[in-house]
């Protein structure tokens, strides 16, 4: 059969798409097979519940944990205003109680 | 200005320069390496694992 | 007349919008042995301490566990690390630059949570001491100018001619490049202590104002709640500026690194 015919003959026969072994033949499966093989050696079932220890931990699971909140900003700009305002008080504020400016 | 006023100088930048190098040091060691392990893990298992 | 008098000394003495920067010894040590060196922590080494101290609890806590989704917390931290991560590979280099990276994080952070500490009421904004930050910006100057010594030799002074000039203009050009090279130390540092200084100095001065203006009557206390909407309104523009100063100062460390690596 001479190429010309060759030609002829695929334009007129539809390709074979819809054909179980072609998708058995997938590329994917090989990639699929090693992403089913990596998760199906992870651990089941919800992670373990990490118990909190020590005055950090215990903190860490309070705000930055499952349910994080902004609190811990609130901390630290009180801590910042107390010693601030403890220096201030010891330098300068009780020099002049009744004289405020 | 108290800025100006060249008494403390050298405690001003001793603090900086001993904080600053404290803290290079701790980000590049133990802090910023977690981020590029974290994110490197996410790429694993997104696209290199197929 | 002596009212007044007393007024203007009290106001030098006691209420000058610069007492907010004064440092003071917290503890100090004589030591008559080390050539009666002054050994001192004083208020603005309490607050930079307090600076790193909130900067590793921060990055202690918010982990989410090493989580590979991760919480609000993770989160920020991860978007802090690209912001920063896309300013060192847009201004430095993609992949020279990356070895400055550790450097880049440390300085933005340093100068982030320390603009943010004096931003706090009572407390001290250690950025504004041109002292700190010349020291800075200084040393930096210095290290990109080793940097391109290092990497390039003596062809590092080709950073001080301009590509395509004439001859004859060259002597004059050098000069200019020479000079702008120099004003480099000095405005990196001033750009951020006087940014910080200003805003520090007014909010101090408005503030001081409206006390005086609230406090003198039952009128002129709802009177006073006007320049109080701008006092609150220039402080939330403060907390723009110390992110704003802090991501400029990074940038342009990040040009004059990329500057002494490439040579334009």
């Amino acid at each position: 059969m001479s190429f010309v015919t060759r030609r002829a003959l695929s334009t007129l026969i539809p390709p074979k798409v819809a054909s179980p072994k072609a998708i058995g033949a997938n590329p994917d499966a090989v990639r699929m097979q090693r992403v089913v093989n990596f998760y199906s050696k992870l651990p089941r079932g919800s992670a373990p519940e990490v118990k909190p220890t020590g005055l950090l931990g215990r903190y860490q699971a309070k705000y930055f944990g499952k349910n994080p909140s902004a609190a811990p900003i609130v901390h630290a700009i009180l801590l910042v205003l107390i010693t601030g305002y403890a220096q201030n008080y010891y330098f300068h504020l009780r020099h002049h109680k009744n004289n405020a400016h | 200005m108290p800025q100006l006023v060249p008494f403390y100088f050298v405690n001003e930048i001793t603090f900086t320069f001993i904080i600053l190098a404290i803290t290079v040091y701790i980000l590049s060691k133990y802090i910023l390496p977690r981020f590029v392990r974290l994110f490197l893990s996410r790429t694993f298992i997104s696209k290199l694992l197929g | 007349m002596n009212t007044l008098f007393n007024t203007v000394n009290f106001w030098r003495y006691n209420s000058s919008p610069l007492t907010q920067f004064e440092i003071k010894d917290l503890i100090s040590i004589d030591t008559p042995i080390l050539g009666n060196l002054h050994i001192s922590i004083t208020n603005i080494g309490f607050y930079l301490t307090m600076g790193a101290f909130f900067l590793l609890i921060i990055n202690l806590l918010s982990t989410n566990y090493n989580k590979l989704i991760g919480n609000s917390w993770s989160i920020s931290q991860e978007s802090l690390y690209a912001t920063l991560h896309s300013i060192v590979v847009n201004q430095i280099n993609p992949k020279n630059g990356q070895i400055y990276f550790p450097f880049i994080y440390a300085l933005f952070i340093f100068i982030l949570i320390n603009n943010l500490i004096g931003m706090v009421p009572y407390s001290f904004a250690s950025t504004s001491h041109f002292v700190l930050t010349f020291a800075l910006s200084f040393t930096i100057v210095l290290g990109a100018t080793i940097l391109g010594f290092q990497k390039h030799g003596l062809e590092f002074f080709s950073l001080l001619v301009p590509a395509g000039c004439p001859l004859g203009l060259l002597p004059l050009l050098v000069l200019i490049e020479f000079i702008s090279y120099l004003a480099r130390n000095i405005s990196l540092g001033l750009r951020l202590a006087a940014n910080i200084l200003s805003g520090h100095m007014l909010l101090h001065i408005l503030a001081g104002f409206t006390y005086n203006i609230m406090t003198s009557g039952i009128i002129f206390f709802f009177l006073g709640l006007i320049p109080l909407a701008f006092i609150i309104a220039f402080s939330g523009l403060e907390l723009g500026i110390a992110f704003i100063q802090a991501q400029v100062f990074v940038v342009l460390t990040s040009g004059y690194i990329k500057d002494a690596l490439d040579l334009h």
